[in-house]
């Protein structure tokens, strides 16, 4: 069984269908797979049904020939303008739920200057470096730090906090590309060339079998506790499938002393004090 | 090679002699090697295609593997007693599953656990690891996979083979409009098919190219980038500068003859729809070749010459600086390549919805259904495949309003298919079909192309193409579309024209085995790729054995790569059906056995050289006058004018007939 060879770890499982999704946009993107997918189904059924059927009733039979016809323009008509109706409503109802998960300008949600997290994704062969901009929330200053791997976001604990989080990603020698199946996100990471992504999520990973969470334990084993994982979904050399990253999803609280205790750390080793 | 190339040169000497007697004849070399006659610079292809078809399904073979039995295999608790009982130390064992046969031909033979102190190294071709796929191999294997298959098997194939046999023979013309470019096109081809396969010996330990076909740089760019990134890519972009430079010369050729050779009273609306699919897909490709060339000589001037087309600045590889590079666009190379490599995608697709149209007709005794709208289709998706590219760039960073522009041409471009499907589903109707090898591979295309159409909705979707994007439904789509479709009507070409070709007949019995064999088994390979599409399984991963979420895959990764071994192995069927039959086949007594409308039936079989004896024949009306009600055959050949009063008088769509009204 293709389950039992699952640990405990990860949140969830899933096998014949698409991952659970935790972001604001994953819901129309999940609704847009469903629509397009009975759409498709029926016309794939409709369409094989028809050809099988025609195919049994029309086989060479010797004494009768074949109708003598050149079309129909009614029938072209018809299957032309239906299926363009069709195309042009899922293309229509498709672009909102593109806007809203790629264009952080769009006037939908949300504004630039309303993400509540930024940090900055720099991937190489074969890893990921997420910069973190400390307790102080900005760049460049003595609390940064960095971790290799580990992506922490925070989470909404309320309607009051919405959260967000922007990614600034780059890389620095190929192209990658940041892919969370459970948020449904995926954007190439681009040298020479700083992409915006945007994405927030609305369940927790939680502490692990004993309660802790990773970094409160030492040694720090970041597989023990639940998490995500991302991909790199943009081949990128030899070692490609090896670029792993543990996304944790902590409540604002809990996110917040990480970031306290890890600047602390950060300013120690810069300044010595 | 010519080994290959000699095998049509014998079929076809034995029925020349019956044929061609009136011909003053060439000399060996000059009639059947350097050879400027269309048919047999269409068997030159056709024999280096199931050449290379061979290679690149070898390398499709050891893609599968290794996607099944990644190295870091867990041993079982019963394997570890049993190692224990033997008394050695099961942390001590290997237990991954090399490549059977080839593994070991190519990377030495695995270490016996059993005897560790012996010295049983033994190094294979390229090298010794144990008979395992080294790490850097397996990028080559996919990439070389695709380059084969693409540059060497089906474009070639449909444009190189069907479209040099079957045009001049469909419009009545004696030959090309210029023999020579066609037997240098070939030659060009060749060459560039030497290069791309030589790529694997430039280097000891075989690599290849391995930046995947679409060769993105940097990693395609940079020779620090990745090992594969040497010399075998540098060939890799020669050899698909050459295999282009022949696409360029075949479709002018085909365009010039098309739109100059036609015979007496072929007008362009009573062309068979694998001649007109041959036009379009020739225009496609003349325009959009040279660019690809282009892309590709700027590429190697960023490898060899110090240019930075694709290289911005501040690039670190291996943690140095790149030095001498900065100012390029790495997007750029995307923009380039896709401008070229959609058109392509059509260029693999189309000539086979022709020659499937004309197989669905003859063996359904029908008309077309929609002669004229079926010829506006192929148009219509000739003109949006060029305005469709950036349905590939939607993750890639490339600005989002422009993903909506390229949404919505994407969409659109499932219209012209979808008529097209009806179209074709409105030719069976009322027919008289007879499921013979061709028919059945035709309906197989259409069927299976209805799953790669239908699939590449979703990914047109330019939000859902979110999640899917570099998934296994992208795998999955591009094979519904390529394999199942493209090599479904490559084979219901060569059923169908076997008999004009080598004057014999292909046996009919292994030609339906063959079908279902394949039909079976290309579903169980590229069917479950859908279902770990949506489970968000990355192509292009050496192995799933780091992730958690892929680890419950492994057992459909396990069947998808026995159905693709069964696959491979039900081609040898036709592999022999179509070489046996070339001597032992049962001879053709009819120039036109299955009674047929169109030019190419009207030929000694197999056609001499010049094709008709005397002056070309005139042509009367369109190809898919079949069971016409005046008639007392269910088939009026274009070259014999219908009874007075009976037949259509001009074009193949405007005939009297007790049918829905125009």
């Amino acid at each position: 069984m293709p389950l039992a060879l699952l640990t405990d770890a990860p949140l969830e499982t899933w096998y014949w269908w698409l991952p659970p999704q935790h972001s604001s946009f994953g819901d129309s993107i999940d609704n847009l797979f469903l629509w397009i997918f009975w759409l498709t189904m029926v016309t794939f059924v409709a369409v094989e049904g028809v050809m099988v059927w025609f195919c049994i009733k029309y086989r060479r039979n010797p004494g009768r020939k074949a109708v003598y016809t050149h079309g129909s323009h009614k029938l072209e008509v018809a299957w032309t303008i239906i299926p363009t109706i069709i195309f042009v409503i899922i293309g229509v109802a498709s672009n909102d739920a593109w806007a809203w998960a790629k264009n952080p300008t769009s006037s939908k949600y949300p504004r630039a200057d309303e993400f509540k997290t930024t940090l900055k994704i720099t991937a190489q062969q074969f890893a990921w470096h997420v910069y973190y901009p400390g307790a102080d929330g900005q760049f460049d200053t003595d609390d940064d730090y960095a971790k290799d791997n580990t992506l922490v976001i925070p989470v909404e604990t309320d309607e009051a906090h919405q959260e967000n989080v922007n990614v600034k990603l780059t890389s620095q020698d190929v192209i990658h590309s940041l892919f969370i199946p459970v948020l449904r996100v995926k954007q190439d990471a681009v040298p020479g060339f700083v992409g915006n992504v945007w994405f927030d999520c609305n369940k927790v990973t939680g502490p692990g079998d004993d309660g802790k969470y990773w970094y409160e334990n030492a040694p720090m084993a970041l597989d023990d506790d639940q998490h995500f994982e991302v991909a790199c979904a943009e081949l990128c050399g030899m070692n490609h499938y090896t670029m792993r990253m543990v996304m944790k999803v902590l409540p604002r609280a809990k996110f917040d002393e990480w970031v306290r205790a890890e600047s602390e750390m950060a300013r120690k080793v810069k300044t010595g004090k | 090679m010519s080994d290959t190339h000699a095998a049509p040169a014998h079929g076809a000497t034995a029925h020349d002699a019956t044929h061609g007697a009136h011909h003053h004849e060439l000399p060996w070399l000059r009639k059947y090697v350097f050879s400027t006659d269309h048919k047999v610079i269409g068997l030159q292809y056709m024999f280096s295609c199931l050449f290379t078809l061979m290679v690149g399904g070898l390398l499709a073979l050891m893609v599968r593997w290794q996607v099944a039995y990644p190295t870091g295999a867990t041993m079982t608790d019963a394997q570890k007693q049993e190692y224990v009982a033997k008394g050695i130390d099961p942390a001590t064992v290997n237990v991954d599953k090399p490549i059977p046969v080839l593994g070991h031909l190519l990377w030495g033979t695995p270490d016996d656990p059993t005897t560790p102190d012996e010295d049983e190294h033994e190094a294979g071709i390229f090298d010794d690891n144990g008979g395992q796929m080294p790490d850097a191999w397996y990028p080559i294997a996919f990439t070389m996979h695709a380059s084969v298959m693409i540059f060497l098997v089906i474009i070639p194939m449909l444009t190189g083979f069907f479209g040099n046999f079957v045009i001049p023979l469909q419009i009545g013309a004696k030959d090309m409009a210029f023999p020579f470019l066609n037997g240098l096109s070939f030659w060009t081809w060749l060459g560039g098919a030497l290069v791309l396969l030589g790529s694997f010996f430039a280097d000891p330990q075989g690599l290849a190219a391995g930046a995947g076909w679409t060769a993105y740089p940097p990693l395609s760019d940079v020779a620090s980038a990745a090992p594969s990134s040497g010399i075998g890519q540098t060939l890799w972009c020669i050899g698909v500068i050459l295999v282009g430079t022949s696409s360029i010369m075949g479709s002018m050729n085909y365009i010039t003859t098309i739109i100059n050779l036609r015979s007496p009273g072929m007008t362009l609306f009573r062309m068979p729809l694998t001649t007109w699919s041959a036009f379009i897909t020739a225009i496609l490709q003349l325009f959009a070749t040279p660019v690809l060339s282009s892309a590709m000589a700027m590429l190697l001037f960023d490898r060899h010459m110090g240019t930075s087309f694709f290289l911005p600045s501040g690039l670190i590889f291996t943690e140095r600086a790149l030095q001498n590079a900065g100012g390029g666009q790495v997007i750029l190379w995307q923009h380039i390549f896709w401008f070229y490599s959609h058109p392509a995608v059509y260029i693999m697709i189309l000539p086979a919805m022709g020659i499937c149209s004309d197989v669905i007709a003859v063996w359904s005794r029908k008309p077309i259904f929609g002669y004229r709208p079926m010829v506006y289709a192929i148009s219509a998706i000739a003109g949006l495949g060029f305005v469709v590219w950036g349905h590939h760039m939607f993750q890639s960073g490339m600005n989002p309003v422009l993903g909506t522009t390229f949404m919505m041409s994407t969409i659109m471009i499932a219209l012209p298919s979808a008529v097209k499907v009806f179209n074709w589903l409105g030719t069976l109707w009322g027919g008289q079909i007879t499921f013979s090898p061709a028919l059945l591979f035709a309906l197989g295309f259409v069927s299976m192309f209805v799953i790669g159409g239908l699939s590449g909705i979703y990914m047109a979707c330019a939000p859902f193409d979110i999640f899917i994007h570099d998934t296994y439904f992208i795998v999955a789509h591009i094979h519904y579309v390529l394999f199942t479709g493209s090599v479904m009507g490559i084979f219901a070409g060569i059923y169908h024209w076997y008999p004009k070709m080598f004057g014999r007949f292909m046996s009919d019995f292994w030609g339906q085995i063959h079908f279902w064999l394949t039909f079976i088994f290309m579903n169980g390979v590229f069917f479950p790729m859908h279902i770990i599409g949506l489970g968000g399984y990355p192509r292009r991963y050496a192995s799933f054995r780091s992730y958690e979420f892929l680890k419950p895959y492994e057992s459909m990764n396990v069947f998808m790569t026995w159905c693709a071994i069964l696959l491979g192995f039900s081609q040898f069927i036709f592999l022999f059906n179509l070489l046996w039959n070339i001597w032992k086949g049962k001879r053709v007594t009819s120039d036109n056995p299955w009674h047929a409308n169109s030019l190419e039936w009207s030929t000694p079989t197999p056609p001499g050289h010049g094709n008709w004896p005397g002056s070309v024949p005139t042509v009367y009306h369109g190809p898919y006058e079949f069971s016409h009600p005046a008639m007392a055959e269910d088939y009026a050949p274009q070259w014999i004018p219908m009874p007075k009063g009976g037949g259509p008088t001009s074009s193949g769509g405007t005939a009297p007939a007790p049918a829905p009204a125009h």
